[in-house]
């Protein structure tokens, strides 16, 4: 019961209005938005294949140390690769290429309907190892450096298990490599869901109902008071600014490929054969042993979706003796976008990558 | 604004009615948003302002509740108290209620709460996203006998069709209704919760409450049980029935929907899955194949002019053919040939395994 008296009916009253004028003020700044850009640093295609396209970063400064090889970015089939670019001064991308990287960039497109028996051989065997193939011919090199992101981080070890010899060194970001960890939200809501049943009726998984399951982690902070808090946000321009910048982004959402989703859920993460070394890709076998090149890999402290023990996990599994952990305060947003991120991931990228 | 003294229920009105007039105003006016994505052009800025309007609909029903102003003349503890008492009231309907028709919820998915946005909303979209009004009015009118008579006649396998896909509508209407219960549950928990994280915040010395204040302590408290309960096993299989028997019920109906789509000689989905599964199949084939015989044939080609720069080699190692030309010559030229052969191969190495791995790092 309650039991005091430290409400003033006034003062919240008062509060209302408040709220009311700042929207409605905030409305004007709003109104001045006109583009949210997908990504802000130039680039050039460089390989395209399908609706996935290789991009090519232009460094835009001169840098004090250049590593010579390409580092490719694989990103997530989930979401846009641009998050990784989403503004000048919070882009890992750029901050890479500060660090002396020459960075290129898988973009996976949107797969319609009529990309549903698109298999993660596909990917993997096929658009990825394409791209990687393009950067040795194009560099004259025999391997690549490769920087995998969640989803595109267990796609660029299951890559490396299958092709060590094109791989040089393999960054690891915000990866679940142990899907059975017991703070695995996403685990245990798949845990019991018929993904036959799913991919066979739905055939493609939207993007939309991607969303919902994500914000289904957080229903409250993310579909209500995210957007209250947002009235405050709309009195200053640049503020709102980046927030209309990740609102673009996370509803941004390719469909997944039928097939991809249902060996992803069900290999994955129902029966984890990652790490028992059981996934099967096309004709290969997929053996995290096999990884015997330099791996870093970074996971995000207070990360919901892809908890750091499902990452850190990595250490156990792959061949590798030259294996480097890298923890950072934040989240599995945070990690591309915060200011922090800005000025410790990136350069930490970058040293290591630069180290013989 | 008026000053804290002199608020009335005028204040709050015409607050409200300017944020009304802001918002209605915005909707002539949307930025341009994303341009790689054409249905994020308009979806996105509709569903981001309905996203505000929802929230601040929330926040404004709690004001609402709150201040009751001071002409219900109710003490703090008594608003409070009364607030409380609705939403439990609300969350044990959810509880209590008698499954829901499929149709209604279809209907009115946001029926559940004003304040909890209801996970289940998901699925009630996917489910609407299939198109069988057709078969849902069939069911409409037909239930009753369906459901009482044994399948008969000529057309029994599509009476069988229909009664199954009946059987599966109200599998899935028990699985929602027993989601249902359980958020009713946890919100019942969470106002619990939400009660004593206000009693603690209420005995705070000094500490004078904003609305916003008080909304995020409700959000703190709900995402709280929220979090707990959704990673408890009696979630997981509640989550699992639930998809599993949307998906059954709209596989169902897109069979049906496929009868329907024959029988006027349109394609159905089936037939196009199974075109895109061949011209994938293709695809994958002609995508692995081309590569492998494109490095085929560039190896026959090299391997044609290695042949014939030996060839050269040899005609210009050899001198002119002359008429009488002794057989002691013709052995030089045949030394000279092997020599350049040699030249071509590496040292312990046969020449043709030399060709295959010039070819094989040119065609990285």
């Amino acid at each position: 019961m309650i039991q005091s008296g430290y409400f003033n009916p006034q003062q919240l009253a008062q509060e209302i209005t408040s709220f009311n004028q700042k929207f409605v003020k905030g409305l004007d700044n709003l109104k001045k938005i006109q583009n949210i850009p997908a990504g802000v640093t130039e680039k050039e295609i460089v390989f395209q294949k399908d609706k996935v396209t290789l991009y090519h970063y232009k460094p835009h400064i001169k840098q004090k140390q250049k590593n010579n090889r390409p580092l490719l970015i694989c990103y997530a089939l989930v979401n846009r690769p641009y998050m990784t670019d989403i503004q000048e001064n919070r882009s890992t991308v750029r901050g890479l290429m500060e660090a002396g990287q020459d960075v290129y960039l898988i973009d996976w497109g949107y797969p319609d309907r009529t990309d549903k028996y698109l298999t993660m051989d596909d990917y993997i065997n096929g658009y990825l190892d394409l791209c990687v193939k393009e950067l040795c011919k194009r560099h004259n090199l025999d391997a690549i450096d490769l920087l995998g992101i969640c989803q595109g981080g267990a796609f660029s070890l299951c890559y490396a298990a299958m092709h060590p010899q094109n791989i040089h060194k393999l960054i690891t970001m915000v990866t679940p490599v142990d899907f059975h960890t017991p703070d695995n939200t996403l685990t245990h809501w798949i845990k019991n869901v018929d993904v036959d049943l799913l991919v066979d009726t739905m055939g493609n998984i939207s993007g939309d109902d991607m969303n919902w399951t994500f914000l289904s982690m957080k229903p409250f902070e993310l579909m209500g008071q995210k957007y209250l808090n947002m009235v405050e946000i709309m009195q200053d321009e640049a503020t709102l600014q980046n927030f209309m910048q990740m609102e673009q982004w996370i509803f941004d959402s390719p469909d997944q490929a039928g097939e991809t989703y249902r060996q992803f859920i069900k290999d994955f993460y129902q029966k984890n054969l990652l790490i028992k070394g059981e996934v099967k890709i096309g004709a290969h076998q997929v053996d995290l042993k096999n990884i015997t090149m330099p791996v870093l890999n970074i996971y995000a402290k207070d990360d919901h979706l892809v908890p750091p023990s499902a990452s850190m996990a990595l250490k156990k599994y792959v061949g590798t003796k030259d294996y480097t952990e890298l923890s950072f305060n934040g989240g599995h947003i945070g990690i591309y976008v915060s200011g922090r991120a800005q000025k410790e991931v990136p350069p930490a990228i970058g040293k290591w990558l630069n180290a013989a | 604004m008026s000053e804290a003294k002199n608020f009335n229920a005028n204040d709050i009105l015409n607050s409200q009615r300017a944020f009304m007039e802001g918002w209605l105003s915005m909707m002539g006016g949307a930025p341009s948003q994303a341009k790689n994505s054409e249905e994020q052009k308009d979806g996105n800025w509709h569903s981001f302002m309905a996203q505000i309007r929802q929230a601040s609909q929330t926040y404004f029903e709690m004001a609402q509740r709150f201040t009751s102003l001071s002409n219900d003349n109710l003490s703090i503890d008594q608003i409070a108290q009364d607030w409380i008492n609705q939403m439990t009231a609300l969350f044990s309907g959810m509880i209590n209620q008698p499954a829901p028709r499929a149709e209604d919820m279809m209907k009115n998915p946001n029926s559940f709460s004003f304040l909890f946005p209801f996970t289940g909303n998901a699925f009630n979209k996917i489910y609407r996203s299939g198109d069988f009004s057709v078969v849902q009015g069939f069911f409409e009118e037909q239930i009753e006998q369906y459901l009482a008579m044994p399948s008969l006649g000529y057309n029994r396998k599509s009476q069988d069709e229909y009664k199954k896909f009946i059987a599966l509508m109200m599998s899935y209407q028990k699985t929602t209704n027993d989601y249902n219960k359980a958020m009713g549950k946890v919100g019942l928990e969470a106002l619990a919760a939400f009660q004593l994280k206000l009693v603690q915040e209420m005995n705070k010395e000094e500490k004078n409450l904003s609305l916003k204040d008080i909304y995020d302590l409700w959000t703190m408290a709900a995402e709280e049980v929220y979090g707990a309960y959704v990673v408890t096993e009696a979630y997981t299989v509640l989550y699992g029935q639930m998809i599993n028997s949307m998906m059954a019920l709209k596989q169902q109906a897109s069979l049906m929907m496929d009868g329907v789509l024959e029988s006027m000689n349109i394609p159905t989905r089936t037939e196009v899955d199974t075109l895109s599964k061949k011209v994938h199949a293709i695809k994958t084939t002609c995508d692995r194949l081309i590569p492998d015989e494109f490095e085929k044939m560039q190896q026959q080609i090299e391997a044609l002019q290695k042949q014939m720069g030996v060839k050269r080699a040899v005609i210009k190692a050899a001198p002119a053919a002359k008429p009488g030309v002794k057989k002691s010559t013709k052995k030089i030229v045949k030394a000279s040939a092997k020599t350049a052969v040699k030249k071509a191969a590496p040292k312990n190495q046969p020449a043709s395994s030399k060709q295959s791995r010039n070819t094989k790092k040119k065609g990285k």
